[in-house]
């Protein structure tokens, strides 16, 4: 794995924790801070300011710094948190998923040193003591550090001498040491002569194996600088007694010294040592005793018990999640096509054995319906791997609505609810759009202002809920706020300014609430630019139907709107109608079909020259010839006969297909064209029937908007043939 | 034989990064998500030196190097922390759960293995 395929992991995982950090803020909003939470966002920015820091992206640092201070204060005294505080870290928040991309994108970062400043004032952090805190860090860090680098020039020439006493306490053994590896490493900066006091030593029968017992007398000839040689033993601070002092000139003393390089050697005669807790001490000479007790094994019963037995540590052994594993979504999207190939198969297999003329109770059969029950069951297995919770998507809505708030001078607060409830990846990414848009809408068009919001009785911080849950195969979801509704009297006039509607039109409540989802009611055309406000609601809906879904508003005047969105759970496979149209056997979602009946001669109308409508009850509904649309075949002589389907879709909303026949409703597996083919106007993609046949899915929306245009007949010929 | 180093960090960059610059430099590298992880890893595998981060779910670093010195057959293994957290009482409670030494974040490839040579057995 290369640097930059890390820098990628990075960019990943800051995503990830961006996302825990707004969950964290979000529930430390809704229920009050507790340790686990506010750990929880502390560990998130202190990961990203280590990424950060290992990539050089110091902009990034410094902010998370600043950040990481005010949770560490919130860490250390959960009182801290207070309302302004707590919006300063949510703002915090958003500056900090700025860095990121901006540091993703290597341009330069906005100025956050405002923020910066806020925080610092608004948690009592002084920007200098802080400073002062780094430098008295770095001081005590930085000999190391770079004496690690500096070490590399061994074998100083004779220069200064000095005299190290080390005599490590027991406890220095208990971390792992070894008193040769600081000799070791002082060998690298001059020349050392070694001496061991045994002194202490008691005989073998009273020798307890925790205990430390030798003493080192050390000369080390160097250059280098007295705190050089302290630095060595930095590690050892608090385990050991250090004296280290410089003496008259190099080489006055060491005759009953030993050389380190011996005593090195010594050492590795008898590595065993380390594993046997056997101290053969007659091995060694009388003077120069070394014994490697440091690393030796000793028998387990006593080992020191460190101080405080943890009590969390059982409780915390509870909350472990069960263990994820990352795939790339290729592979899990590759399975998830071989998954709808089996479920084809399988269908072939069962109208071949129809054919075939067994039994229902034959035992053929009763293997073959066992297969066709393990294939459902492995096929919502396999979607389960994609299906992900909402929650990523709607703690996002939670910036949106802060800057909306900021942007409007409103108060509201986003309250979630089911944001585990899971839907496929490829539908939460869809989402994401949509949601922005609406949640913008509410905030922006819904919420009142504090002071109307007081005189009409209700708590000046508006709420917007945003909840989502299943319901009979589908995902719903709703975002409800509680300001004044839609005042029904300004979007009608609105909708008769704009000549969506005459002005004699006589409408129910429900229809001018549904006014606001008509082509041209808004004026902005395009759903990408998040930026810009008062994006039309006929883009949102159309991008919910794009995805397989439908929208519905209800609404109080006074009490607030209710947005419900019902979408399917995964693009991969979907309920579709199976019809027949000039011999063409054609797929639409089932979600987009309202009603179906049949066409009875005094229904239809015919408008101008070529255009005919269905009277339905008491509306128009124009009647879409969907072969001559789609050029399979020429304009119908007789439009009493047949079959049509109502749809939902489009700009223009209705619509009335009309086929041949209706020949049922089955579960079909997406073919993407656009992947396999090519992209094909009013074609959303193909599928393969039971019986092994290729049939297209319609693009109910594109149909119902360009009802009027030619297709490409012969493009459409050519492949569905 | 290659030396085997554990390494403990809930961060899958630093994860990443630990076993680039380890690897890099000649150990063979086993990682763990969290202390809790790490002791079992530890068992697994009888590391030669452990490297930990301190801040993690589940099991902290300090936590998880008090515990590694219980066990009777890990309690010498040479344990460095990782740490962005330069404060002083960090280091010193992180060498009064049984640390051996400390590397502060961020660190280079040479940093880290002199680092490592400096407490590997």
């Amino acid at each position: 794995m290369s640097l930059e395929d890390i820098k990628e992991t990075f960019f990943a995982e800051c995503a990830d924790q961006m996302s825990d950090l707004e969950t964290g803020l979000h529930e430390i909003q809704s229920s009050g801070p507790d340790l686990d939470t506010v750990n929880s966002i502390f560990r998130a920015v202190h990961s990203i300011k280590g990424g950060a820091g290992a990539f050089g992206y110091n902009s990034l640092v410094s902010f998370a710094h600043v950040f990481e201070n005010a949770l560490d204060i919130i860490r250390n005294d959960l009182s801290q948190v207070n309302e302004q505080r707590m919006d300063l870290l949510l703002r915090s928040v958003d500056v900090l998923s700025d860095i990121i991309d901006t540091s993703r994108e290597g341009t330069d970062a906005a100025d956050f040193s405002g923020l910066a400043g806020e925080l610092e004032t608004a948690f009592g952090m002084s920007p200098g003591a802080e400073e002062e805190e780094e430098e008295d860090a770095l001081a005590d860090f930085a000999p190391v550090m770079i004496d690690l680098g500096a070490i590399d020039v061994a074998d100083a020439p004779a220069g200064r001498t000095f005299k190290v006493g080390f005599t490590p306490h027991a406890s220095l053994y208990l971390k792992g040491h070894d008193p040769v590896r600081f000799f070791r490493e002082l060998a690298d900066i001059g020349t050392v002569t070694a001496k061991c006091d045994a002194g202490d030593l008691p005989s073998l029968s009273e020798l307890s194996p925790d205990e430390s017992y030798l003493k080192w007398e050390l000369e080390v000839v160097t250059e280098r600088l007295q705190e050089e040689i302290e630095a060595v033993f930095e590690w050892a601070e608090g385990e050991c007694v250090l004296s280290v002092e410089e003496m008259g000139g190099p080489g006055d003393d060491g005759g009953d010294g030993v050389d380190l390089d011996d005593f090195l050697n010594l050492l590795g005669d008898e590595p065993q040592a380390e594993e046997n807790a056997v101290v053969d001490i007659d091995d060694f000479g009388q003077d120069n005793i070394v014994q490697e007790l440091g690393s030796a094994d000793l028998a387990g019963e006593q080992a020191p018990a460190p101080e405080g037995d943890d009590p969390k540590a059982e409780k915390r052994e509870i909350k472990k999640p069960s263990p994820t594993i990352r795939v790339e979504s290729d592979k899990v999207d590759r399975l998830i096509n071989l998954m709808g190939e089996l479920v084809i198969n399988q269908a072939m297999l069962a109208e071949r054995f129809g054919q075939a003329g067994f039994g229902s109770a034959a035992p053929t059969v009763l293997a073959l319906n066992e297969l066709q029950n393990l294939t459902r069951e492995i096929q919502s297995s396999v979607m389960a791997i994609r299906a992900q919770p909402v929650k990523p998507v709607f703690m996002r809505m939670s910036r949106v609505v802060r800057e909306v708030c900021a942007a409007t001078g409103k108060k509201a607060l986003l309250t979630l609810e089911g944001e585990s409830t899971e839907v496929d990846t490829t539908v939460i990414e869809g989402l994401s759009d949509p949601l922005t848009h609406m949640i913008r809408n509410a905030v922006d068009h819904g919420i009142e202002d504090a002071e109307t919001r007081l005189a009409a009785g209700k708590p000046a911080n508006g709420t917007v809920k945003l909840s989502a849950y299943h319901s009979s195969g589908r995902i719903v979801i709703e975002i409800e706020d509680d300001g004044a509704g839609i005042n029904r009297d300004r979007v009608l006039q609105k909708a008769i300014d704009k000549g969506i509607v005459s002005p004699d039109a006589k409408m129910s409540n429900e229809d001018i609430d549904n006014l606001i989802f008509a082509a041209g009611f808004s004026t902005a055309e395009t759903i990408t630019d998040v930026s810009g406000r008062g994006v039309g609601m006929d883009v949102v809906r159309q991008s919910i139907q794009a995805l397989g879904g439908r929208v519905n508003i209800s609404s109080r005047p006074g009490e607030g709107s209710l947005f419900s969105m019902s979408l399917p759970l995964t693009l991969a496979v979907l309920d579709g109608m199976i019809v027949k149209e000039a011999g063409q056997t054609l797929v639409l979602p089932v979600s987009s079909v309202l009603e179906t009946s049949t066409l009875k001669p005094g229904d239809v109308y015919t408008i101008g020259r070529n255009s005919r409508v269905v009277k339905l009850r008491n509306t128009l509904v124009p009647i879409i010839d969907v072969g001559q649309q789609l050029g399979f075949s020429e304009c119908r002589s007789d439009y009493s006969k047949g079959t049509i389907l109502v749809v939902e879709g489009g700009k223009d909303g209705l619509g009335a297909f009309l086929v041949d026949s209706i020949e049922g409703q089955q579960q079909v597996v997406i073919k993407s064209l656009e992947s396999n083919y090519q992209r094909v106007p009013s074609i959303a993609a193909a599928t393969i029937l039971g019986n092994g046949q290729i049939a297209l899915i319609l693009d109910v929306d594109h149909i119902v908007n360009n009802q009027s245009n030619e297709p490409g007949a012969g493009l459409i010929r050519s492949i569905a043939g | 034989m290659l030396k085997k180093i554990l390494t403990v960090d809930d961060s899958r960059t630093m994860r990443e990064m630990l076993r680039h610059c380890l690897a890099g430099a000649g150990f063979e590298v086993v990682t763990a998500e969290d202390g809790k992880d790490g002791i079992e890893k530890l068992r697994e595998t009888q590391p030669d030196v452990v490297i930990t981060d301190i801040n993690m779910p589940v099991m902290d670093g300090f936590e998880f190097i008090e515990n590694v010195r219980q066990l009777n057959e890990y309690s010498r293994v040479p344990i460095l922390v990782l740490t962005t957290e330069s404060a002083p009482e960090k280091k010193q409670r992180a060498q009064s759960a049984g640390a051996t030494g400390w590397i502060v974040k961020p660190f280079d490839p040479e940093k880290l293995t002199k680092a490592v040579n400096r407490v590997m057995p």
